[in-house]
């Protein structure tokens, strides 16, 4: 809506990004409204180290997506690390089962 | 004068005297039109203190200086009185040719006052007003009801019409038009205690534009902005689209708010409507982004189909545990033939339901997810027939006869019930609701964008949450007086400064965004003042117990406590007292 929200990163480790065994973590990205529209399917079940990383493969996966570009979230989606806050930081890491959700931002009335 | 006529219409149907009340031009451009115009309308003509169903309560409808001109979206007026639901202020907004044919009557807002002793149809045509019988429309539901007075006056006229509901004064009736209705609030029953059925506008006289060209060339601007990204949501999914979305966030109210998530949601999902019953797409009147979509049910005898809104999906469905499609369908069909508003219905029904459960009602089959009963009831409600009688005045009265700890889990606020957002894991808007002038109301506050933002925590609500709810509350201010559809919000680069172009534009005023500014802090503030008026005080402004003392399963908790920070925080922000006192004592 015009004003670029600059969000600071949240509590989890940066460049924690990789599991124990050394395997880049597993993890779900589940589309939601215009998202799912566009993805033309409501999950995808890939490797990826951060948000920005799985988003990526998303944007791979379903070339009509288009959400992430120049390391940001595109202003018309929205997402959430596993239902919790909305973030725009790609740089976030994952772990093993986490889940990227992403909406329409105008996911509201 | 641009933009306006600079008068409003004032009709008393009880002594029959009618005449122009001058709008001079400090009032038209400290309050705009729409919701602001009407605030300032109904501290002049409501006297205090009046029961919303007592003749001398007044029903405006108000339009703005933005109708008539190309914007697009822009056929709205409000229609506002004091609410039979709620004793406050109440101002609903709709989208129809009656915005553009209410204003060629040559009146900025018609208000009506007083009463007719036998059912009837007010024309208004430019100067003409006349009355004609209605008796034999009257009972009559409302698709009926407008294509007889279309068969009687012909296209010309654009009417506003009640249906039984309204007519048996339903606390929350709606007004409908165009398929659209004024929904919230039971401005419906307004105009039943009027003996109104219906009311016809027709008019010749046009307003003009300080800048033709220049409206022109923004009206053509913004019709391919309305076309972009932005509006891709409303235009190819519909709002039905937010069942999952929600589902997933816990928001999503199930069974009257005991959970956030409905183990059905799939089966009843904007997606499956979209691809088992949809069948075409629609657009009010003037409008570029086509957000209508209407389902049609899987009888064959189902050829109207309806308009499914998310509100009306959750309300119907989820809210009442009621998962199967056809029900849901019907149930908004109903809704809207009755004239009923589908989230206090919705919401009505629901609570009956566990009260049922809870042993405080003896209604057979009373249950959650009795799709069956959510019909029947709905017809009781609007003929006010057994239990539709104790329901049909909204949660708040009924539990208060219901007795029992009903007014725990009664999910209203001030008397309106909730909309489809769970409080307890959408705290921004669960502030929204505590505050809301209307009651429990997501349109009139906005705050579920702060909710749906990485800007505040949706589960945990602060005294930062409570200056975005102000933020979102002031736009929506703004949008719903110019008046602009919601759905445009996104589409504007800085909504402020470019909707004081727009203005400027048609009024010729020289506005800034400062000025914008200033005006909806008055129209909000005007608002909160009527209530005061008529009563209001800070123990109001809170959510129903259940809110506070339970936790959602999955996750989801407000304390009481961190919802009265939050709305001390907004009553601050808002430069009232911290308990919600407006310092101001004129307008």
């Amino acid at each position: 809506m015009g004003i670029r929200i600059v969000f600071k990163c949240d509590s989890r480790k940066r460049n924690q990004v990789v599991t124990s065994t050394g395997r880049v973590p597993r993890v779900r990205v589940e589309f939601y409204g215009l998202a799912r529209l566009r993805a033309g399917r409501s999950d995808l079940h890939i490797p990826a180290q951060t948000v920005g990383a799985a988003l990526s493969a998303a944007d791979t996966a379903c070339p009509d997506l288009r959400i992430f570009a120049d390391d940001r979230v595109a202003g018309h989606y929205l997402v959430s690390l596993n239902g919790d806050r909305f973030t725009l930081d790609p740089q976030i890491g994952l772990k093993d089962g986490d889940a990227i959700l992403v909406f329409g931002a105008d996911a509201g009335g | 004068m641009f933009g306006y006529h600079g008068q409003y219409l004032r009709i008393d149907l009880s002594t029959g005297q009618s005449g122009a009340v001058v709008l001079s031009d400090d009032v038209l451009r400290r309050y705009l039109g729409g919701v602001g115009l009407a605030a300032w309308i109904l501290h002049r003509e409501c006297p205090q203190g009046i029961d919303p169903l007592d003749s001398a309560n007044p029903i405006a409808f108000v339009f703005s200086p933005l109708v008539g001109t190309p914007l697009t979206t822009s056929a709205k007026f409000v229609v506002a009185a004091k609410s039979p639901l709620t004793d406050r202020f109440c101002d609903s907004l709709s989208s129809s040719r009656f915005a553009i044919e209410g204003k060629k009557t040559g009146f900025d807002a018609i208000v009506i006052t007083g009463r007719v002793s036998r059912p009837s149809l007010l024309l208004i045509e430019d100067a003409t007003i006349r009355l004609e019988p209605a008796g034999e429309i009257w009972g009559q539901p409302v698709p009926s009801t407008t294509s007889e007075l279309l068969n009687r006056l012909g296209p010309g006229f654009a009417f506003a019409v009640i249906g039984p509901a309204g007519e048996h004064q339903v606390r929350f009736a709606t007004i409908s038009h165009d398929n659209r209705h004024a929904g919230r609030g039971g401005l419906g029953a307004v105009m039943g205690a009027k003996c109104l059925k219906a009311i016809g506008v027709r008019g010749t006289h046009r307003t003009k534009v300080a800048d033709s060209a220049g409206v022109v060339a923004a009206a053509r601007d913004l019709s391919v902005r309305s076309f972009g990204p932005a509006t891709a949501k409303y235009r190819e999914l519909g709002t039905v689209s937010n069942l999952l979305t929600f589902n997933r966030l816990n928001a999503l109210p199930t069974r009257n708010f005991t959970t956030g998530q409905f183990e059905n949601a799939e089966v009843i999902s904007g997606e499956i409507l979209n691809d088992a019953h949809r069948v075409t797409r629609a657009s009010c009147a003037a409008c570029t982004i086509g957000c209508e979509h209407i389902y049609r049910d899987s009888s064959p005898n189902d050829q109207r189909g309806v308009r499914l809104e998310y509100e009306s999906l959750f309300a119907l469905g989820p809210l009442c545990g009621v998962s199967d499609r056809d029900s849901i369908l019907r149930a908004a069909r109903v809704c809207d033939d009755l004239g009923m508003d589908t989230i206090s219905a919705g919401a009505t029904v629901a609570f009956a339901m566990e009260c049922a459960g809870r042993g405080l009602l003896a209604v057979p089959d009373l249950t959650f997810g009795r799709g069956d009963t959510v019909l029947s009831l709905l017809d009781r409600i609007a003929h006010r027939k057994g239990i539709g009688d104790l329901l049909a005045n909204g949660t708040r009265r009924a539990a208060a006869v219901i007795g029992g700890d009903a007014q725990d889990f009664a999910p209203h606020v001030k008397g309106l019930e909730l909309p489809g957002y769970e409080p307890r894991t959408m705290q921004a808007m669960a502030l929204g609701f505590a505050v809301g002038t209307r009651g429990a109301d997501h349109n009139r506050s906005g705050a579920y964008e702060v909710d749906f933002s990485p800007r505040a925590n949706r589960l945990q609500g602060d005294e930062q949450t409570a200056a975005f709810a102000v933020e979102t509350e002031d736009r929506a201010a703004l949008m719903d007086s110019l008046i602009l559809c919601k759905f445009l919000r996104g589409v504007f680069v800085d909504l402020w400064t470019e909707c004081a172009t727009l203005l400027s534009l048609v009024t010729g005023w020289k506005v800034d965004a400062d000025e914008l500014h200033s005006i909806t802090r008055r129209i909000v503030n005007a608002r909160k003042l009527f209530n005061i008026r008529e009563g209001w005080t800070p123990t109001e402004d809170t959510l129903p117990r259940r809110f506070l003392l339970e936790d959602l399963p999955g996750g989801g908790k407000l304390p009481a406590e961190r919802l009265e920070t939050m709305i001390r925080a907004y009553n601050l922000a808002r430069g009232w007292t911290d308990e919600g006192w407006v310092p101001i004592t004129n307008l």
